[in-house]
């Protein structure tokens, strides 16, 4: 029947078109190039130290929602561990581990090299990986944003949970979005995409950062690692 | 966690900035924090961050405790902190600190007089021939002049700047006063990427507080 002779080459062409659209507002600098080393992909295994865990950034409130990286590429899996035992034991997974920083930072990744050398991060410098270690500020306090009304639990879960999962996007060698009105997608807060690789705290819809992985997030993911 | 402490003194031309480590039995080693030193190092940029961003004067200022003019004076003040990973197995960099001193020369905000010395803690240091920094902002040079929106670190009585590359800002007098990071493209701002600048907040001082 003529409809399934053209069914196919339809197909076919509107999940090209779906994907060439996804990927149209990946932009230079939005990610890293290159991987990791001694790694399959983007399979993430992650490993939450005693350090990490505190009265805001809990298992349920935070670190279980790391697996909203998954789904998204079929290159890219993200799971998470705790520390159970006295003594780390990590056995090769990512460190998550908590820090009180002298500044405003609210979380830091840093990638290392094999023999634990901290790598360079500069915009187009590109290398690969061997290890990446997350650290989150324990200081709940850092996670007041005074500007943003009454200060609740809830507000206080959602931004620790934005900057972790803002972490993880960064160990999937995603970058801050740059502020350029004139790119595709950069539609908010005078040129930036609506998204959770933006930093600083979750506020409105109608400003960048945004409190779960959005649309230019899950872009640049498939664009960086495949569809 | 292991902590290494070096002072950073002013001896001219340290003629190996290789010695100028932070392995144990180098502790007291000096180096000059002038254009010529940071010319002889490899920049590493290292770790990226999520932090307060801030869009207006007004909310720099509210999250702010002083602002104020200042003039980098003396030795800085290197703190290298380093924490036993379980997956190497062994201590490694987590972290970098430099304190610099600055006289205050300008009060635009907040208790704190004209004449104070203050030190700022800045999230860079040297380490093994390389300027490892996790700030967005460039390392301060004696002499130096900037405008500082400054926070007191919890439990110190050092600040650090409100929030990196939205809190520290040149002054008329910078681009004659300060001396030019090599490492830097965007050197007279104070910043390793201009597109890290805050020209909007910085607009807003200069209207507000003509420095």
């Amino acid at each position: 029947m003529k409809l399934k002779k053209y069914a196919a080459p339809f197909l076919a062409g509107l999940l090209a078109a779906v994907t060439v659209t996804s990927t149209a507002s990946a932009h230079p600098y939005d990610y890293w190039q290159r991987i990791y080393l001694s790694k399959n992909d983007a399979n993430i295994e992650l490993y939450v130290l005693y350090t990490a865990q505190t009265e805001l950034l809990t298992k349920e409130n935070v670190y279980d929602y790391a697996i909203n990286w998954n789904n998204i590429s079929s290159d890219v899996s993200v799971s998470v561990e705790y520390q159970n035992t006295i003594l780390p034991n990590s056995n090769g997974k990512w460190i998550v581990t908590g820090r009180e920083f002298k500044n405003t930072n609210l979380g830091r990744m840093n990638p290392y090299d094999a023999s634990g050398n901290l790598m360079d991060t500069t915009p187009g410098v590109n290398s690969d990986w061997s290890y990446v270690r997350i650290d989150i500020n324990v200081d709940a306090e850092a996670f007041v944003d005074l500007k943003n009304g009454l200060i609740t639990p809830s507000k206080l879960i959602t931004n620790a949970r934005k900057t972790f999962l803002h972490e993880v996007g960064h160990a999937l060698k995603l970058s801050h979005p740059k502020q350029n009105s004139t790119l595709s997608g950069h539609t908010v807060s005078n040129g930036r995409p609506y998204a959770i690789m933006n930093q600083g705290y979750v506020r409105s819809s109608s400003e960048a950062v945004a409190p779960d992985i959005a649309f230019h997030d899950k872009v640049c993911l498939k664009t960086k690692w495949g569809v | 966690m292991k902590r290494i402490t070096t002072i950073i003194a002013a001896f001219a031309a340290c003629a190996a900035l290789t010695a100028c480590s932070s392995t144990p039995q180098n502790s007291d080693v000096s180096v000059s924090q002038n254009t010529d030193t940071f010319a002889g190092l490899k920049l590493k940029r290292a770790g990226i961050t999520d932090r307060v961003v801030f869009n207006t004067l007004d909310e720099l200022e509210r999250s702010s405790h002083i602002a104020v003019v200042g003039t980098f004076i003396n030795d800085a003040e290197q703190e290298v902190d380093y924490e036993y990973d379980p997956y190497f197995k062994k201590d490694i960099i987590v972290d970098i600190n430099s304190a610099n001193t600055i006289e205050v020369t300008k009060v635009l905000m907040g208790d704190v007089n004209v004449g104070d010395e203050l030190k700022i803690d800045q999230n860079y240091g040297i380490v093994d021939g390389e300027l490892i920094t996790f700030s967005e902002l460039t390392p301060m040079q004696k002499g130096d002049e900037w405008v500082f929106f400054l926070r007191k670190v919890a439990k110190s009585d050092h600040y650090i700047c409100t929030a990196e590359s939205d809190s520290r800002f040149p002054t008329k007098s910078s681009a004659s006063k300060n001396g030019i990071m090599p490492l830097a493209e965007g050197a007279e701002l104070g910043v390793y990427n201009e597109a890290d600048f805050n020209d909007g907040i910085y607009k807003e001082i200069v209207e507000k507080y003509d420095v």
